[in-house]
């Protein structure tokens, strides 16, 4: 996948100083992942009392946080559980959710592909929505060296921060508010992912017709809205570049 | 059993995660498929931007709505990512403190 292809990634959108990798490729890493941790943490707060909700220890909630990944999958997967339902329908909810993580992997496999073993098996677990729009399109974290420590650097920071939102959900729960303006953070997140892919009309197009059919279809269990709103958006996408190829 | 639930979630999207990057090989996929997979990210994330604003209740919608144009504009102006989260819970808490009072 050439730079053009991800429709100018995010790094044509940050500023000048941090569109090199200058001062060192871990520093840089966590200066461009601190303002998406902080956002997130809010989020993982919200995770975190849902899942104490669910009957999770305090290390249940840790181990279950690490091994979804996906603040989206966890929520639909606890509040399941806190109503009870069965163990299939939590299952294919939560993988149904971070079902987009394929996609993310996919696109990224040139970058792990040159990588140790470790990484190739460990690394993929930190691609959620922030940590692939970051890496997207971004030539100078094609050397190998430079995007493991890039990645490394990058899913220490969130990972530490997304544990930490969880905890503090899990013990804290009972006194928190029970809604701030502080949970938009996580979907503002989303939207700064997303503009930079609206500068490029095809993605932009992409795009709209993924959010209308993702609401129209949200009625449909767990999660599957969501893909069938990807899949339009993918198809949209396949005409597109058809009809100029 | 509720553990072991979201471990089982957890191991199937590890699998999601690492097949992928794995097993294939996107050198050998046709060069339409490629360049379609450069549109996952922004068709995932307006499908969940868009689930997100319509999903909540009828009180807490236009609220949410008006901040995500508030983020979605400064995104679009400045590019920042941490003004675009301070512009959208700024402008959240400027409707509802409005709306409520």
């Amino acid at each position: 996948v050439t730079e053009g292809d991800q429709g100018g990634g995010v790094l044509t959108q940050l500023p000048a100083d941090t569109a090199t990798l200058s001062g060192g490729v871990g520093a840089t890493a966590l200066r461009e992942m601190l303002p998406i941790a902080a956002s997130v943490a809010p989020f993982a707060v919200v995770v975190g009392v849902a899942t104490r909700e669910a009957d999770l220890s305090l290390a249940g909630g840790f181990l279950g946080s690490l091994a979804i990944y996906g603040g989206s999958a966890q929520l639909a997967a606890v509040s399941l559980l806190h109503a009870a339902a069965g163990l299939l329908a939590v299952v294919a909810t939560g993988a149904v959710i971070n079902a987009r993580f394929l996609l993310y992997a996919a696109a990224m496999e040139p970058l792990f592909r040159h990588q140790p073993a470790w990484l190739r098996w460990v690394g993929p677990q930190f691609i959620v929505d922030q940590t692939y729009a970051l890496t997207a399109g971004r030539p100078e974290l094609a050397t190998p060296s430079v995007f493991r420590r890039y990645w490394l650097a990058a899913a220490a920071l969130l990972t530490a921060v997304w544990l930490s939102g969880v905890g503090t959900g899990m013990v804290m729960g009972p006194v928190l508010p029970a809604s701030t303006p502080l949970h938009f953070a996580a979907i503002a997140v989303l939207v700064g992912l997303l503009v930079p892919h609206l500068r490029r009309p095809r993605s932009a197009l992409a795009a709209a017709v993924s959010a209308v059919t993702a609401v129209a279809a949200s009625d449909l269990p767990g999660g599957v809205g969501l893909l069938v709103g990807i899949g339009a958006g993918l198809v949209v996408a396949g005409a597109l570049e058809r009809s100029t190829s | 059993v509720n553990l072991v639930a979201l471990l089982a979630v957890g191991a199937l999207s590890w699998a999601l995660r690492v097949l992928p990057v794995n097993l294939a090989s996107i050198d050998r996929l046709p060069d339409r498929h490629r360049r379609i997979l450069g549109y996952a990210a922004p068709a995932a994330l307006a499908a969940m931007v868009a689930t997100e604003v319509a999903g909540g209740d009828g009180a807490s919608r236009v609220p949410t709505l008006l901040a995500t144009l508030v983020a979605g504009v400064v995104a679009w102006r400045t590019g920042r990512l941490g003004l675009t989260v301070v512009a959208g819970i700024g402008s959240l808490w400027v409707v509802q403190t409005l709306t409520l009072g």
